[in-house]
């Protein structure tokens, strides 16, 4: 597999996403009887609608990330890791509140900490929580949801969750079963990760060498370019994402949905496949969830809320461009169930 | 060699300690979801909210609204009320609807029981038996008010507290006319523009206090909204003003009937007739809704259209009135102009069948009555006529007439006041009536007299007066 290989299969995937959404509109305007024009009005109200709310929680984050990216250095943060692997991993899942990135920008910054020294765990655990538990997403959620069960939920279940898989990873992963042969390339010999058997408390802490501060100038310079690039990289996924949503919206008739969304069971999983396949960067989603909190069960929104920063389609290409294709199944797997699990008791358990 | 095979085979099957963890740890997660489900539904089926609960109106729906569609035969068969009522069922989405056929008497205390077991669509049951109980209370009566200056404003008060009367509305330019929504929680009313002579229609929320601007007539007056009885669509009178064409000597154009569409979002309006060159004026639906009636002036007829069938039937009258409608749609009662002897003009009811388009007439010549107005009760077993029969008294007096026989009972009978505008109150008991006091107590003719709005139980005769220097009364049940 080459570097660009992820790549090829994003395209493809863009493409089958958005062959799916030209395949689903036609069959619905060809079966329904309401006029092909009034559907069309209909679907491009709420894609705009779902886009324009979306769009400043994405500009922000893209934003965020850029000046991160050029007034913080990896090696601040792994510098001040605690030593204790339980205690890193746990404190891993709070580092998205120092970058507050989405799942799509998360990747290349776990993968640069990684180079830094940064424990596996550690790294697991910020990759799956960092999408949810930054100040961006705690604000768009709140501006959807207010404050509340679902906040509150969120928050807990992501961090539950990320840090239950990091801690698994403190345990039974070394670099070499987890991290892809490039990954592995870019680490310094004296380096070892933290958490994994052959580490000891004092190899938590890596040697590295600290990379000097930008100006001002030239790091805001560089800030609002890596924005740029993020807001349009992203900005990709949201457009379609939102297309997504909206077609569903209007195209597929919402007896149907309300249907799939009612089983205790088969509604977490609807809710996961989709946000899976939405795609939807972590600091919209909220908004998007809007749509189904009528239709779907309150475990399933939790799931889909949860599970789709964690895993989706373009993260798990990314994912594979870091880790190992396994580690890369586990990556999926393991967020899959744990959230699952949960969605299904709240369904079962909690009145909400 | 076979050492060697052995080797590699153990190699295949050897699966790394992590890999072995987390095999490990998925099992236990879908032993754990399969722990989860097998200890079955605790919640089951949510009720997010039911209404109405402590104060009813009389028309108000009751309505259950589930966390999930439900499957509509196993609530219907577990959903009771005491006492028993009959009514229609209706769903939206997960929300049960169920419409009481006749409005419920004033003081009633209906409770209501969901029994447990009801299921949803996925299989889920309603754990617990859902109860909750409400009181009926009495018919407030809207208008307008004051009749003698402007701005008028929508006021309401309570028939047995006069003095608690409230102002709904507080529009500087003033309200034009208005209605209130079958189940009481609305009020559509037409709203003046000073400033460019326009009238729009605004809906507002009385549960809420939320105003909503529903038509955009820029240069049209768009008043008198009828609400179709279940509340989903408002027929409403149109008039282009023509503005931009007066150099051109175009006038305002006649009435028209236009419909607006509530259950749309945004609200869609339309003419009632595509043909536009069919005038109408005083819509009034039929008790289902599938039928409505306008005075066509240019016809002199009333129009009957069926939004069923499309079809439309004209009934000729030149009273100007669309008539009454009678509460099962089959018949329709509407006053006619008749020259009598001595080239004396007077006002006769009519009752056309409208199976078969016969004409029964009501009251015909030599008789010396005037018949304005008729009304018929809810349940369709009396109606409410203003009459003016010179022989007996002066000014129009309401009757009450059996439909079977035509037999009428005069139940008011003050010559100081002639009725000129009554409705009767969902639950048929009551009639609200807008009355003007053609003389003083001097029995002189009246000559500061302002319209007062009264309601008459027709029961106990009890008449009370609800305002003064007020007009347009309308019931909120």
């Amino acid at each position: 597999m080459t570097a660009e290989t992820p790549s090829v299969f994003r395209r493809f995937a863009l493409a089958a996403l958005i062959l799916l959404l030209v395949a689903v509109a036609l069959m619905a305007v060809l079966t329904s009887n309401r006029d092909p024009g009034t559907l069309l009005n209909i679907f491009t109200t709420r894609f705009l609608g779902i886009f324009l709310e979306a769009a400043p929680f994405l500009l922000l984050g893209a934003l965020a990330s850029g000046l991160i990216d050029s007034f913080v250095r990896p090696d601040d943060i792994a510098r001040l890791m605690p030593r204790n692997p339980a205690i890193a991993t746990v404190v891993g899942a709070f580092m998205g509140f120092i970058f507050p990135v989405c799942e799509c920008g998360v990747v290349p910054v776990v993968r640069r900490l990684y180079t830094k020294g940064l424990p596996i765990s550690v790294g697991v655990t910020f990759l799956l929580a960092a999408p949810v538990i930054n100040p961006v997403v705690l604000v768009s959620t709140y501006v959807a949801y207010g404050f509340g069960p679902v906040l509150i939920g969120r928050f807990v279940i992501t961090i539950v969750v990320a840090i239950i898989i990091g801690l698994i990873f403190a345990v039974a992963a070394r670099p070499r079963d987890v991290l892809r042969a490039s990954t592995l390339a870019m680490i310094p010999p004296p380096v070892v990760a933290g958490g994994s058997p052959e580490a000891s408390a004092s190899d938590i802490i890596p040697i590295y060498t600290r990379a000097p501060r930008k100006p001002l100038g030239v790091g805001l310079r560089d800030a609002m370019g890596t924005a740029a690039d993020d807001f349009f990289d992203m900005g990709r996924y949201l457009i379609i994402g939102s297309m997504l949503a909206a077609a569903m919206q209007t195209f597929i008739p919402q007896e149907a949905m309300a249907t799939l969304g009612s089983g205790p069971v088969t509604s977490v999983l609807v809710m996961q496949a989709l946000a899976f396949l939405l795609s939807v960067c972590s600091t919209v989603d909220a908004f998007l969830s809007l749509a189904f909190v009528n239709t779907f069960t309150p475990g399933s929104i939790m799931a889909f809320l949860t599970f789709g920063p964690m895993v989706d389609i373009k993260s798990m290409l990314m994912f594979a461009g870091v880790f190992k294709p396994r580690v890369v199944a586990y990556l999926i797997i393991l967020p899959f169930l744990l959230t699952l699990l949960i969605g299904v008791w709240i369904n079962l358990n909690v009145p909400l | 060699m076979a050492s060697a095979d052995t080797q590699l085979q153990s190699a295949r099957l050897h699966i790394p300690h992590f890999d072995r963890v987390i095999l490990a740890v998925i099992v236990v997660l879908i032993g754990l979801i399969l722990l989860v489900i097998s200890m079955g539904d605790r919640v089951g089926v949510i009720v997010h909210r039911v209404v109405p609960e402590g104060i009813a109106r009389s028309t108000s729906p009751i309505i259950i609204e589930f966390s999930e569609p439900m499957n509509r035969e196993s609530v219907a068969a577990r959903f009771s009320t005491a006492p028993n009522m009959d009514g229609d069922i209706t769903w939206n989405g997960s929300t049960f609807i169920f419409k009481p056929v006749e409005a419920i008497a004033p003081g009633e205390n209906v409770s209501v029981l969901l029994e447990k077991g009801a299921s949803s669509a996925s299989g889920r049951e309603l754990l617990h038996n859902i109860s909750f109980d409400f009181t009926v209370r009495t018919p407030h009566v809207a208008y307008l008010f004051p009749a003698n200056d402007a701005p008028s404003n929508i006021w309401v008060a309570d028939p047995n507290n006069p003095e608690s009367a409230q102002q709904l509305t507080f529009s500087p330019s003033g309200i034009y006319d208005f209605s209130v929504s079958p189940d009481g929680s609305m009020i559509a009313f037409s709203e003046n523009n000073s400033e460019t002579g326009t009238q729009d229609l605004k809906l507002l929320d009385l549960e809420t206090g939320g105003l909503e601007q529903i038509t955009n007539c820029v240069d049209s007056a768009c008043t008198n909204p009828v609400w179709r009885p279940d509340g989903q669509m408002i027929a409403y009178e149109r008039v282009e003003l023509n503005s931009d064409m007066a150099q051109q000597g175009v006038g305002i154009s006649p009435t028209r009937v236009w419909t607006l569409d509530l259950s749309r979002r945004p609200v869609e309006t339309r003419p009632l007739f595509s043909d536009l060159q069919r005038l109408g004026h005083s819509p009034q639906w039929s008790a289902d809704g599938s039928r409505i009636a306008v005075y066509d002036s240019a016809m002199g007829a009333i129009l009957l259209y069926d939004f069923t069938d499309g079809s439309l039937e004209a009934v000729p009258s030149r009273a100007g009135s669309s008539g009454a409608l009678s509460p099962d749609g089959t018949a329709l009662l509407y006053p006619e102009i008749v020259l009598t002897e001595g080239a004396m003009t007077h006002s006769y009811l009519r009752m056309v069948i409208l199976d078969d388009n016969q004409v029964i007439p009501i009251t015909d010549p030599p008789q010396s009555t005037d018949d304005a107005r008729a009304a018929w009760r809810p349940d369709g077993q009396q109606i409410a006529v203003s009459r003016r029969d010179e022989s007996l008294i002066r000014g129009y007096q309401i009757y009450l007439l059996d439909p079977e026989n035509f037999d009428a009972r005069m139940i008011t009978d003050d010559p100081r006041y002639t009725n000129m505008f009554f409705l009767w109150d969902p639950t048929g008991q009551s009639l609200v009536i807008h009355r003007f006091p053609e003389l003083d107590e001097n029995m002189q003719p009246n000559m500061n007299g302002l319209p007062e709005i009264w309601t008459l139980n027709t029961l106990t005769g009890e008449l009370i007066q609800v305002a003064q220097n007020a007009w347009m009364p309308r019931w909120l049940p």
